[in-house]
């Protein structure tokens, strides 16, 4: 009964050494209350061997609510709670996903709130860091502390100043995504 | 003479050699007990299907012992989690121990071949509305998407209808994976999940012991860590009725046992005279116990508190050959008593043979109880007793004079003209009292476990969200794929009474097994959205004319492939499932659809009349039907009372003619008394309350019997008077037990026999035979 569901979820290890890395993390970058700006995103997909450009606005309320609104090529708009995950094309609902009853939504929105709002701490519980630079100019890499992860995102870049300004995303099956944020306010 | 002894030993011999055969043959196969309900169930109750279904869920569920261990700290919760799994350790010769994730057990991607034929609900619907183009706007957003989660594969899956398909596998199980361990996410403070699978019955005594003895030390070692143990399993329950059992056994039964023993000695001054008391009684049970278990596998509780019945009636063989035994030679007492022995006998088995008849095997296993152990002791007293009590005659005893000088002051019933008067009164208003009175077929009456361990039980199983395998919708068909049509067909309806204050949520078999039938619609709705889309999503994703070929061969493939039921059952995915589908040799099938949530009788209502409506689908409410059941139990013991007091009546109207009443009498007008008094002071009264009285019936017609044939001697009085006196000590201590149906078998015979005794005296002869 156990077993079968397990397959399904991801797992996530806090590791104890990591607390150290994280409160070096919390010095160097700041994760403003609110903040909100525009993205460009190239994403590689290793099936087509193609390239695709997407490009759009967001905004978040710390801890409550993220909005990632894909206007080109298609107008997409994706908004995350701690709770749900849901879809909207124009005023067509796609899809909405409930955390409470979806470990694989919970684990998706823990990783989306950690790197766009700099939670160290939530990001800890799923990847190990390696942290590089200065505070002007600093890289984080993220690997996965489990299997299951892995299954989701191999490896993860970011890097930045006093704010976030590039996501660099590994996919396990070769797929990449490289997403830039600019014209940031806070 | 000589002839005759020897016969005599050599049958005695044979005997011997049955009793001990019977008893190394059930020693062999091992005592079990048995505590639960179902195997009190009818078999010819219901479809023998739902009984199949019921107990491949139990099955299931037997043999897992769940471990929940809460800690207001999470460091402590998972410390205390460590020791637990060290301490468990102890136990992996007979249990496989779940409680951390085994990743060498992840199958990735198994169902991706069958994202074509089996597509989630989501995804099915928005296609048969014809809404294709959200599936193409969806698969745009998670190709867009920064972290799109699963594998973006536009040439084998351009619609994601994979990733859709994995979304919809959820689990029912309040459970998530934190670092590892199992964590209840519906607990108030850090709580760990750790599930023993036992290997073996949980019936077992061993089995148990060994299992106590690692988790009772764990639970004092966690609370002084201030972490709490709370366990749920069925291995709990049986393992505190054995312990409830030996309790009371220990405490009630050696009461009633030393009260015997100092009531025997007192009265016979020697000690041989005890041994030939119990030594048939002990015989009796334990070939009743040998026999009740190579027959059933497992001795039922109530069987066995029934069983303690039988040392009330059997007691009175040796009693009676005792008693006799102190005026007269072995030879002559066996001579003389054999009519009485016989006619005891007889009118006793009749009465619980008559048991077997009934259509329940409770009832069954207690009449072979009964009457192989009333049987086995009338045999020792016949066989054995000459040989162990031989030589001559003792002198006549000093209470049994002293007794019959107190019967002799008893008024004769039939020279007093008000005392019938009275009797009729007494009797006409117990039978307006037992006309009025209400049945009670309270489901406590049959649980033996603690208040406090039922509680906690449901509290592990609610953190767990696990579903009722006591209510469930069963779905019976010659197929899987008409099973699973059938089902297909019933869960729009289903669906529509989810509710999060009622029903909140099923599970059923076609959600992840579709049928044959249903997987080819799913084909032609996935095709359809390939000829609609295909081409838009082409242009966007700038698809090359050799890639486009590409994914229409995918698609081909992919429709080539259902999933078939045979090939499900080998997926992983599979395992939890698997228990819903249930099949038996005859080839037919059936399934079941469990529910979660809290179902009203109203919920219950809507969903009866939801099975009504398809032929060959079934409501099962087991809580419900154990109430029937009682109450069906209760009606049939009240029948065959009737029908035993009938045959015993006809048989003995053959002897007895005319002075049938003397005998008769005594047990009914006790009974009757007993039954009134309950009901007025309890009001109403259960199946175990009748049981109880067709054993005063077993006994007072004992009475009756041998007073009769022994035309009323005194030494037959105090055999009379002391088999009374030993069945209040085994059974009117049984008002003490803490079981309730024990209770209740105690709180009717102990007034009942007492009263039996107690009238009887009334019913002797004006002026008695001379004996010969």
């Amino acid at each position: 009964m156990i077993r079968w569901l397990v397959i399904l979820l991801f797992v996530g290890w806090p590791v104890v050494s990591q607390a150290a890395d994280s409160r070096l993390l919390e010095s160097l970058t700041t994760a403003p209350e609110a903040l909100k700006g525009q993205f460009t995103q190239v994403k590689y997909v290793q099936a087509l061997d193609a390239r695709f450009e997407s490009s759009g606005r967001f905004d978040y309320q710390r801890g409550s609510s993220i909005r990632w609104h894909t206007l080109k090529p298609i107008d997409n708009l994706l908004t995350l709670t701690p709770r749900t995950i849901s879809s909207q094309q124009g005023d067509t609902l796609l899809s909405n996903l409930d955390s409470q009853t979806n470990p694989v939504v919970t684990i998706f929105s823990d990783i989306f709130f950690g790197v766009m709002t700099a939670q160290w701490q939530t990001l800890a519980e799923y990847f190990e860091m390696d942290i590089q630079g200065s505070k002007e100019h600093w890289t984080v890499t993220l690997h996965p502390i489990d299997k299951s992860v892995e299954q989701v995102v191999a490896r993860v870049e970011l890097s930045g100043d006093e704010l976030l300004r590039e996501v660099l995303l590994f996919e396990a099956a070769g797929d990449q995504t490289q997403i830039k944020f600019i014209e940031l306010q806070q | 003479m000589k002839i005759t002894l020897q016969k005599g030993h050599v049958v005695a011999l044979l005997w011997l050699i049955i009793v001990m055969g019977m008893v190394i043959t059930a020693i062999r196969q091992g005592p079990s007990f048995d505590t639960s309900l179902i195997a009190l169930l009818p078999v010819t109750e219901q479809r023998p299907e739902i009984g199949q279904a019921v107990d491949k869920l139990s099955s299931d569920f037997s043999g897992q012992v769940l471990l929940a261990i809460s800690a207001p700290e999470q460091d402590v919760a998972r410390k205390a989690v460590a020791i637990a799994v060290k301490q468990l350790g102890n136990l992996s010769d007979i249990a496989r121990i779940d409680w951390q994730l085994d990743e060498s057990a992840l199958v990735a991607d198994e169902l991706y071949p069958f994202r074509f034929s089996v597509l989630s609900d989501e995804v099915r619907n928005r296609l048969l509305a014809g809404q294709g183009k959200q599936q193409y706007q969806l698969a745009l957003q998670r190709l867009f998407s920064p972290l799109s989660g699963s594998v973006q594969d536009p040439i084998r899956d351009p619609f994601t209808f994979y990733a859709d398909l994995q979304m919809a596998q959820q689990s029912g199980l309040q459970l998530t994976l934190e670092q590892g361990l199992f964590r209840l996410t519906s607990a108030k403070q850090p709580s760990y999940l750790i599930r023993l699978s036992l290997d073996n019955d949980p019936f077992s005594l061993p089995i148990q012991q060994r299992v106590l003895a690692v988790v009772d030390p764990l639970d004092q070692e966690l609370e002084q860590l201030g972490a709490q143990l709370y366990r749920s399993g069925l291995i709990w329950h049986s393992a505190a009725g054995a312990q409830q059992a030996k309790n009371e056994i220990s405490t009630i039964g050696l009461g009633s046992l030393l009260g015997i023993v100092l009531l025997m000695l007192l009265v016979f001054k020697r000690i041989s005279a005890l041994g030939a008391v119990l030594l048939p009684v002990l015989i009796g049970c334990l070939m009743a116990g040998a026999v009740t278990l190579l027959i059933f596998g497992k001795v039922h509780l109530i069987t066995l508190a029934f069983g303690a019945g039988l040392v009330g009636v059997s007691v009175d063989y040796a009693l009676h050959f005792i008693c006799e035994r102190q005026v007269q030679p072995a030879d002559r007492v066996v001579k003389n008593l054999f009519a009485g022995l016989l006619l005891g006998l007889v009118s006793s088995v009749t009465a619980y043979a008559a048991l077997a008849l009934a259509p329940f095997p409770g009832l069954r296993q207690m009449a072979v109880f009964s009457v192989t152990g009333l049987t086995a002791a009338w045999l020792t007293v016949l066989l054995w007793l000459p040989f162990i009590s031989s030589g001559k005659a003792s002198k006549a005893l000093p209470s049994a004079a002293l007794l019959n000088r107190w019967r002799q002051s008893y008024p004769h019933l039939e020279s007093q003209p008000l005392l019938i008067v009275g009797f009729i009164l007494v009797s006409l208003s117990t039978l307006v009292i037992i006309w009025q009175g209400q049945s009670q077929d309270d489901i406590r009456l049959l649980q033996t476990s603690s208040i406090e361990l039922l509680e906690e039980d449901h509290q592990v199983q609610q953190l767990l969200g696990n579903s009722s395998s006591s209510e469930f919708i069963l779905i019976t068909g010659a197929s899987v794929e008409k099973v699973l049509q059938t089902e297909e067909r019933l869960l729009p309806a289903l669906q529509a009474l989810v509710d999060p204050s009622g029903l909140q949520d099923y599970q059923a078999l076609s959600q992840v097994l579709p049928s044959l039938q249903r997987q080819s619609e799913n084909h032609h709705l996935v095709r359809d959205l390939y000829r609609q889309y295909l081409p838009e999503i082409s242009t966007v994703l700038r698809i090359s004319e050799f890639q486009r070929l590409n994914i229409e061969t995918e698609l081909e493939r992919g429709v080539k492939q259902p999933m078939t039921p045979t090939e499900w059952q080998q997926l992983q995915a599979s395992e939890g499932w698997r228990s819903l589908l249930v099949s038996d040799t005859s080839g037919a099938v059936a399934s079941v659809i469990r529910l979660k949530g809290v179902l009203d009788s109203d919920l219950k209502g809507q969903l009866k009349l939801l099975t009504d409506g398809e032929a060959g689908v079934y409501w099962v409410d087991r809580v419900d039907s154990i109430s029937i059941l009682l109450s069906d139990y209760r009606q049939q013991i009240i029948q065959w009372l009737m029908i035993a007091y009938g045959l015993v009546l006809g048989l003995l109207a053959i002897r007895y003619r005319t002075d049938l009443w003397r005998i008769i009498l005594p047990p009914l007008t006790a009974s009757l008394i007993t039954f009134a008094a309950l009901i007025l002071s309890n009001g109403g009264y259960n199946l175990f309350n009748l049981i109880a009285l067709m054993l005063v019936l077993g006994i007072g017609l004992d009475m009756g019997i041998f007073l009769y044939e022994s035309a009323d001697s005194d030494h037959t009085w105090l055999a009379v008077s002391l088999s009374a006196v030993t069945s209040l000590l085994a059974f009117g201590l049984l008002t003490f037990s803490k079981t309730p149906v024990l209770y209740h078998f105690g709180i009717i015979v102990l007034p009942g026999l007492c009263l039996v005794w107690l009238i009887a005296p009334l019913m002797r002869r004006l002026q008695p035979e001379i004996k010969t």
